[in-house]
């Protein structure tokens, strides 16, 4: 991933996280309850079918769990960004660099209120 | 188009520039509409002539403006802001909103954009085109968490 205008430090680490994790928990999820079972059953059939199922298997199975993984990583990322990207922003400061410096703080942006820019410095 | 909330949510509120362009032809006359195409919400995004607003943010239009006014081979004209479908009553003109220009047209309070509501903005010409350009506009929007 790059860096994109406005992006600061803290989303690219919970990216970063968050892909490398949840790439990880798909990969062992679908291995160890989908893998394992089939090579098994394949691998009784004969010998030649044991080499081919572990090298046919052991390639389909690391794109499926990387596939599953990366599902299961937005699904993660959705649930879970927003108290984790807020006990970061803690750790690292309130807000990014760009938007400290140019969004007036004292500023209840949020509101529905239209704001005076006049007395706002921007 | 809907815009990905998760960074506003994420970072709080900032600064977006949206440049807007509207295509200016030779057989386009004074009255005709143009529909801005808006840009700026990440490469992979294309433009649209229609925004809305994430349902977790408040956006503030807090000024527009372009850069050395109208074209060459474009005409004037003037912008027409809608939101949710509606004419807002503010308008302004390409010539008026050059940021070169010392008195240039500025906006007094924020334009408030709430959660889930759409814009654009078209450019009604007042002349006519002598050549084929880009007018483009900016939109300087701040993105904010919906606060209530």
């Amino acid at each position: 991933m790059a860096f994109e205008e406005g992006q600061d430090i803290k989303s690219v680490v919970l990216d970063t996280l968050y892909g490398g994790l949840s790439g990880f928990a798909g990969r062992y999820v679908y291995d160890t309850v989908v893998g394992k079972p089939l090579v098994n059953a394949l691998k009784s059939t004969g010998k030649y079918a044991d080499v081919v199922a572990s090298f046919i298997f052991g390639a389909v199975l690391n794109y499926a769990g990387a596939y599953v993984g990366g599902k299961g990583g937005e699904a993660l990322k959705v649930a879970g960004y927003v108290p984790i990207a807020d006990a970061l922003g803690r750790l690292f400061g309130d807000a990014p660099v760009m938007a400290s410096k140019t969004v007036s703080k004292g500023v209840n942006w949020g509101s529905l209120n239209p704001i005076n820019l006049e007395e706002v410095k921007m | 188009m809907a815009v990905n909330p998760d960074l506003v949510l994420a970072t709080g509120s900032q600064v977006v520039e949206i440049p807007i362009s509207f295509s200016e032809t030779t057989t386009q006359s004074a009255g005709t509409v143009i529909q801005g195409q808006m840009q700026g919400f990440g490469v992979f995004v294309s433009a649209s002539t229609q925004v809305t607003v994430p349902i977790t943010e408040v956006w503030h239009i807090i000024d527009t403006y372009n850069v050395g006014g109208v074209v060459g081979g474009g005409a004037d004209g003037t912008f027409v802001l809608l939101i949710n479908g509606y004419i807002q009553n503010v308008q302004w003109k390409v010539s008026t909103s050059n940021l070169n220009l010392l008195t240039r047209f500025r906006l007094t309070q924020s334009i408030v954009l709430a959660p889930a509501s759409t814009f654009s903005l078209s450019l009604v010409l007042s002349g006519t085109p002598t050549a084929n350009v880009t007018q483009v506009q900016i939109l300087k929007i701040i993105r904010a968490p919906y606060t209530g």
